[in-house]
């Protein structure tokens, strides 16, 4: 395991995604802004061309230019993220996973800022993807979205909000990369911070909207209430020991002997912070109204890039500061496996209700961080239980519910997205606020509809697709581990069998009845699109991007489900990565 | 020299006053003034602590804790300008329209 120092070259080479990522949002202000003005020289008639700011050339205030940097910039940092991965892979064709490398503070006494290992730069992968996928449905968003007799059709078209959306993207990206690889909570609070901010904006882009400035505001205060909380936690978890490397925190948790008091107050108000980027129970109300007043694609990206945020914080926390020693129960297990459940029905039952479909998706993103809440308890049962003593089947267990979750996280990715981006093809035509947008669009666009079906019934966990694959690795997990105490006594009668298991047998059975329940409202969107008569039979507008878009989730979507061997062998890299001792 | 506990006993007050602010009020502006004070009660607990453990990370923290809280103001309060253009009040209880 190599160090560097985080300003030395070594380093900085170890960082390149992040410098292309930096470099892209330096070039996206620069490239947009050159033009025409001159400066006269004092004293002088003399005058120079200064290159920035007066009137645009033609070339650059075209509104597609801010699109395309971005675009190029995220394929661009990814290449560089593969170039980046060092010898431990070669042949990434066998499963991503990166050597490990620790970025230190200059100084006489380093201090470790920053981790890249197989489960950092997974998660950098996820991320520029997500970006990648949103920066390019947006291209044709902007003007895609007005009405020709609309008077703000020039200010939309306009290159200069172009800039303003795909820089937000950019940052949200930076901050993004540094939550997956902090190692100290502050920065990976700084992270945070630096992600959301221009969430928070992107969310209240649509400022002609009455809709789009509510929900701004209302996913702002919550998001910023609970992230003060967040950082007032971590303040007392400072108070309490002094440090706030994650290393030192796990070891202060560690020697403890009984719980006190100002530590699990720490860690549960910065459970709020977290709690919010998941959209879990206390917060969901939250995330209906900010997904449907935000434009599609930033929705998609909180529905995945903001949720991945939170459970990376979630996993720091959680399984490395306060996971305790092997046969203690943690304190955590018994409150967190109730929101859980709470949690994944709550969501559910409001999507059955829901007539909007950007609603019925919020909700339905507030299921699934039950599921993969209910998995993380799992981990936790893991601990608790006493058989992990005689056999060492249990590291695998938890390798494999901490990797279902990471390959939950990746798939939603093609498929969450994929289902906003239909839905923001269908707003190239008009606002979609309740189901008849839907109607008949098998008849209109036989393609689209069947990429739609496919992502709901991805989201359903329907078997050959990759929603089925995450789904089952994580109630894998969770029975093997809560049935583990009950197989070591070799008990064969079913109802004994059933009563002797950890109770975390029950999440895998919620886990169950909700997709039981969220099938009728997954399928119901397939008998509108396929059996309901529309009030047109004409096609959607020609949008090519983000059809091509559309038609690489699809893919994306089959393909994970159908041959998930590489991303099973990549999501098992990043966990034992996590689990690694640093 | 104050005692460290002292100044964090301070921070535990001015976070209970915000967060009660701001779960309480209506106006906008006030409930990130409130945002604000839980922020401020963070910095106490860094600086307390700073001085406590004498480790100069504490004040670097503070100082980040200080520069996040202006952004964040600076970010709200665009947001609530926007939300004043369309609606005409900055009273979260109008806020109405995004109903299921």
């Amino acid at each position: 395991m190599a160090a560097y120092d985080v300003l030395s070259i070594d380093g900085g080479l170890k960082l390149l995604p992040e410098i292309v990522l930096l470099a892209g949002i330096l070039a996206l202000f620069f490239i947009t802004n050159l033009g025409d003005a001159k400066i006269r020289i004092p004293l002088t008639r003399l005058r120079i061309p200064a290159l920035l700011g007066g009137n645009r050339f033609k070339w650059n205030s075209d509104p597609r230019i801010p699109g395309i940097v971005s675009v190029f910039t995220l394929i661009f940092a990814i290449g560089m993220l593969i170039q980046t991965l060092g010898d431990d892979c070669a042949d990434i064709m066998k499963g991503f996973c990166s050597e490990t490398t620790i970025l230190t503070t200059t100084g006489k006494n380093p201090v470790h800022l920053l981790k890249l290992d197989s489960f950092s730069r997974l998660f950098e992968l996820m991320f520029f993807l997500a970006l990648l996928l949103v920066s390019a449905a947006s291209l044709n968003r902007l003007q895609a979205d007005s009405n020709p007799s609309n008077d703000d059709l020039e200010q939309l078209l306009d290159n200069r909000r172009q800039v303003d959306f795909y820089l937000l993207l950019l940052i949200s990206g930076l901050g993004m990369t540094v939550v997956a690889m902090s190692m100290n909570l502050f920065v990976l609070f700084i992270g945070l911070e630096l992600a959301s901010l221009p969430i928070y904006v992107l969310v209240a882009f649509h400022k002609e909207s009455k809709a789009g400035s509510e929900a701004g505001v209302k996913y702002f205060i919550t998001g910023a209430i609970s992230s003060a909380v967040g950082l007032y936690g971590m303040s007392l978890l400072y108070l309490w020991s002094g440090s706030l490397q994650l290393t030192v925190l796990e070891a202060a948790w560690a020697s403890m002997d009984t719980p006190e008091a100002l530590p699990l107050f720490g860690i549960s108000l910065l459970l709020v912070g977290f709690g919010f980027k998941i959209s879990s129970v206390p917060f969901h109300f939250v995330a209906p109204d900010a997904y449907s007043g935000a434009s599609s694609p930033v929705a998609a990206l909180l529905a995945t890039a903001s949720k991945t945020l939170g459970f990376i914080g979630l996993m720091r926390i959680l399984m490395i500061v306060t996971l305790p020693e092997t046969g203690e129960t943690a304190v955590w297990m018994f409150a967190f496996g109730t929101l859980s459940v709470v949690t994944m029905t709550w969501g559910n039952l409001a999507a059955l209700g829901s007539e909007n479909p950007k609603r019925m998706l919020a909700y339905s993103s507030v299921a699934h961080a039950g599921y993969m809440m209910a998995a993380l308890v799992a981990v936790a049962a893991w601990k608790s239980g006493s058989y992990t003593e005689t056999n060492n089947n249990g590291l695998m267990a938890a390798e494999l519910i901490i990797g279902a979750i990471i390959f939950h996280l990746f798939v939603l990715i093609s498929f969450k997205i994929g289902a906003f981006m239909v839905i923001s093809h269908l707003e190239t035509e008009d606002d979609v606020t309740d189901m008849s947008s839907l109607h008949g669009l098998a008849k209109r666009e036989p393609i689209i509809a069947t990429s739609m079906f496919v992502f709901m019934l991805a989201l359903a966990g329907v078997p050959p697709l990759a929603g089925f694959m995450s789904k089952f690795l994580m109630v894998t997990g969770i029975v093997q581990v809560a049935s583990a105490d009950v197989l070591v006594n070799n008990n064969v009668d079913l109802i004994p069998t059933i009563l002797g298991m950890h109770w975390t047998f029950f999440l895998a059975i919620a886990i169950f009845i909700n997709s039981a329940i969220s099938l009728y409202y997954y399928l119901r969107i397939g008998v509108l699109m396929f059996f309901e008569e529309s009030s047109t039979r004409l096609p959607l507008p020609k949008v090519s991007i983000l059809r091509f878009v559309i038609f690489v989730c699809a893919i994306g979507t089959v393909f994970f489900g159908i041959n998930s061997d590489w991303l099973v062998e990549t999501v098992t890299n990043a966990a034992s990565a996590l689990f690694a001792d640093s | 020299m104050i005692d460290p506990s002292w100044v964090a006993g301070l921070g535990v007050i001015i976070f209970a006053i915000g967060l009660w602010g701001a779960f309480t009020r209506k106006n906008a502006i006030i409930v990130l003034m409130c945002i604000e004070l839980i922020l401020n009660a963070v910095n106490l607990n860094f600086v307390a602590g700073a001085a406590h453990f004498g480790d100069e990370l504490g004040w670097m923290y503070a100082a980040f804790a200080i520069a996040i809280a202006a952004a964040e103001v600076a970010i709200g309060l665009a947001i609530f300008l926007s939300l004043y253009s369309k609606h005409a009040t900055i009273s979260l209880d109008g806020l109405e329209l995004l109903k299921n």
